[in-house]
């Protein structure tokens, strides 16, 4: 399913918009980062699109279809949510978690039956993560979590998944098979629009990066035409060095500080002992 | 299939054993008291009330081997009182339950919005008016209506965070009750009235009737039917608001409508029982570590252990000493260590 977002602005307080005029879209099937600095606007965006927020200027179509009077559960049957992993405040079993996605597809006052608890055992097997299946939520690691909910997203049966952050807390290897997962979803038939802070994940995992800034979208397009080091720059003040590898089919950013400061020290180590010579 | 059965069995096995310990505890209450019945006494009686509410005693008519005071102790006096402290228990935890996961908050309790305050204050302007007990108890159920009703109003226009908005509502509107309710003992009739108001407060199940029975079970059905309907839709609000409703669940409607319908249990609870404390918190917090956080489960078992809880603290109420101790004294008493035990138990998360 595509996803369109035209002239979308909305303000928390009148006078200071989070978001001023942002309009995008997205293919079906493709995996899409958001890039952009902390507070420029990313989970309100999400908020939008997921219609959580009151009152929005613009309109957000999913599948060309406007979303603005669709009921929460119509909603809920389009398009999914993946929270940043967090400890849950009373603890559920994995299983019962992941079966809380096949909410959506409820009547009014239903709750799961056989055929929900098969969906919602097809989604954790998706995800390879069956064998927690009995396990406290709360009690699993932070990267089996996140799991745990893109598992619950696919239980819900959507084909648009909006995530934000999914590795945010997470160390590097569970960042690294979370992001696995995702890329894998968005090979089969996935619409993903998913905020991350590295653009060397976008590099790796993206079909497409989309920014942010100033209310507006600074940038769409490939990861490798998009990302440059005046993109970076201008997104979050720092100075890289996009590097290429294995020919080009890889792309990495490094911090310049970093390059220099190793350097300035190899300069400072060789006039030291130039001089060291000269004496 | 096989996995299926497998998964549920533990389940309703723990569920028919607590409802077996309610029942066993329902019968062994009718033969304790200070007028003992025994359990044949106790068997005649109820078959030949059955047996006459089916016009089927011409047919089959026994001879009341049971004197009439007796018969008349156990059908004014303990199955009244018996019949009240099971819905009374199974409806102030129920609402315990269902506030613990509207508010995502494992420390809310039955008077998180004020119901209790509500109602204590008026019962104690019942009472300082000269009302009869049916006016205490009618009183007490509006005054405690009334103030949830203030709490959300207060909260409509409270900025930012829904949920906190309530608590804080409650904690304000409960605040302005229960300084009435002080004002009401300090120009009440020392002699007389403060000490039934005092007694009220501690909560009694003492003056338990048959019409207090029926007047309480109306709302109590109207309450509890819809929160055993919406117990899977519970599950999901414990998320959060955002996540619930991105998840299909529309929490302004459904939490509103549990809040509405535990409020009318507590009320129907709280205006023939008087002040309750610690079974709302407590007994839900049992019945999770017995079966589970999952509301679909989670509710019933809070529903029988509320029950079962309830009648055995009344029985030793009515039981351990010549003069009855109230209930609230007992509930407090058994739930304080109890607390305790919870919070310092290894795997505590609270």
């Amino acid at each position: 399913m595509s996803l369109d977002v035209s002239h979308v602005s909305f303000a928390y307080t009148p006078g200071l918009p989070v978001l001023r005029d942002v309009s995008f879209h997205i293919d079906d099937g493709r995996m899409v980062c958001l890039l952009g600095a902390n507070g420029i606007g990313k989970s309100t965006l999400f908020k939008v699109i997921l219609r959580l927020l009151p009152k929005y200027g613009g309109q957000v179509k999913i599948n060309g279809r406007s979303t603005s009077d669709l009921s929460v559960a119509d909603m809920a049957r389009l398009i999914a949510y993946i929270p940043q992993s967090y400890p849950p405040t009373f603890n559920y079993s994995v299983f019962d978690m992941v079966l809380m996605g096949t909410t959506a597809g409820l009547s009014a006052l239903g709750s799961p039956g056989k055929r929900q608890r098969k969906i919602a055992e097809e989604s954790m097997d998706r995800l390879g993560i069956v064998h927690l299946k009995d396990r406290g939520f709360a009690e699993i690691s932070g990267g089996e979590r996140q799991l745990a909910l893109i598992a619950r997203a696919l239980a819900q049966e959507t084909k648009v998944l909006i995530m934000d952050e999914p590795t945010a807390n997470l160390d590097y290897g569970n960042a690294t098979r979370v992001l696995e997962q995702i890329r894998q979803l968005a090979g089969k038939g996935y619409t993903i629009l998913q905020a991350t802070h590295q653009p060397d994940q976008a590099f790796l995992f993206a079909d497409e990066v989309l920014s942010l800034k100033d209310g507006v979208v600074l940038a769409h397009g490939s990861p490798k035409e998009t990302i440059t080091e005046d993109f970076i720059k201008s997104l979050y003040g720092v100075h890289v060095e996009v590097k290429s590898l294995y020919d080009d089919r890889i792309r990495v950013c490094v911090p310049v500080t970093a390059i220099r400061s190793d350097q300035q020290e190899a300069e400072t180590r060789t006039k030291s002992r130039n001089e060291e010579d000269k004496t | 299939m096989e996995h299926d059965l497998k998964h549920k069995s533990p389940y309703g096995t723990k569920i028919l054993l607590a409802l077996i310990v309610l029942a066993v505890l329902f019968v062994v209450s009718f033969l304790m008291g200070r007028y003992p019945v025994q359990p044949a006494e106790l068997g005649g009686m109820l078959l030949d009330t059955i047996l006459d509410k089916l016009h089927l005693d011409s047919f089959f008519h026994m001879e009341p081997f049971w004197d009439k005071n007796t018969e008349s102790i156990f059908f004014n006096v303990r199955l009244p009182r018996i019949l009240l402290a099971c819905m009374v228990g199974c409806c102030i935890s129920t609402s315990g339950a269902a506030y613990q996961g509207v508010f995502q908050n494992p420390m809310a309790a039955p008077d998180i919005l004020g119901a209790s305050s509500g109602a204590a204050f008026g019962a104690a302007l019942a009472i300082l008016t000269g009302c009869t007990s049916w006016g205490i108890t009618v009183l007490a159920f509006v005054f405690s209506l009334l103030t949830v009703c203030l709490v959300m109003l207060v909260s409509r226009y409270a900025n930012g965070d829904k949920v906190l908005g309530l608590i804080l509502g409650g904690i304000i509107i409960s605040s302005l009750f229960s300084s009435g309710t002080s004002y009401i003992k300090l120009v009440a009739d020392p002699n007389d009235e403060l000490p039934k108001i005092t007694y009220w407060l501690m909560g009694s199940l003492t003056e338990a009737k048959m019409e207090q029975v029926l007047f309480a079970l109306i709302p109590m059905l109207i309450g509890i039917i819809p929160l055993i309907l919406l117990r899977w839709r519970i599950n999901i609000l414990t998320l959060g608001d955002e996540e619930a409703r991105s998840m299909g669940v529309d929490t302004r409607k459904v939490r509103a409508l549990v809040i509405i319908c535990s409020t009318l249990i507590t009320a129907a609870s709280v205006s023939v029982s008087g002040m309750i404390g610690w079974v709302g918190l407590v007994v839900p917090h049992f019945a999770r570590r017995l079966i589970g956080n999952n509301y679909m489960r989670l509710l019933p078992m809070t529903m029988i252990v509320g029950a079962a809880f309830l009648l055995a603290v009344d029985d030793i109420s009515r039981n351990l000493m010549a003069k009855e101790i109230p209930l609230g004294i007992l509930t407090s008493l058994v739930g304080a260590p109890f607390f305790i035990y919870l919070i310092t138990r290894k795997e505590a998360r609270l």
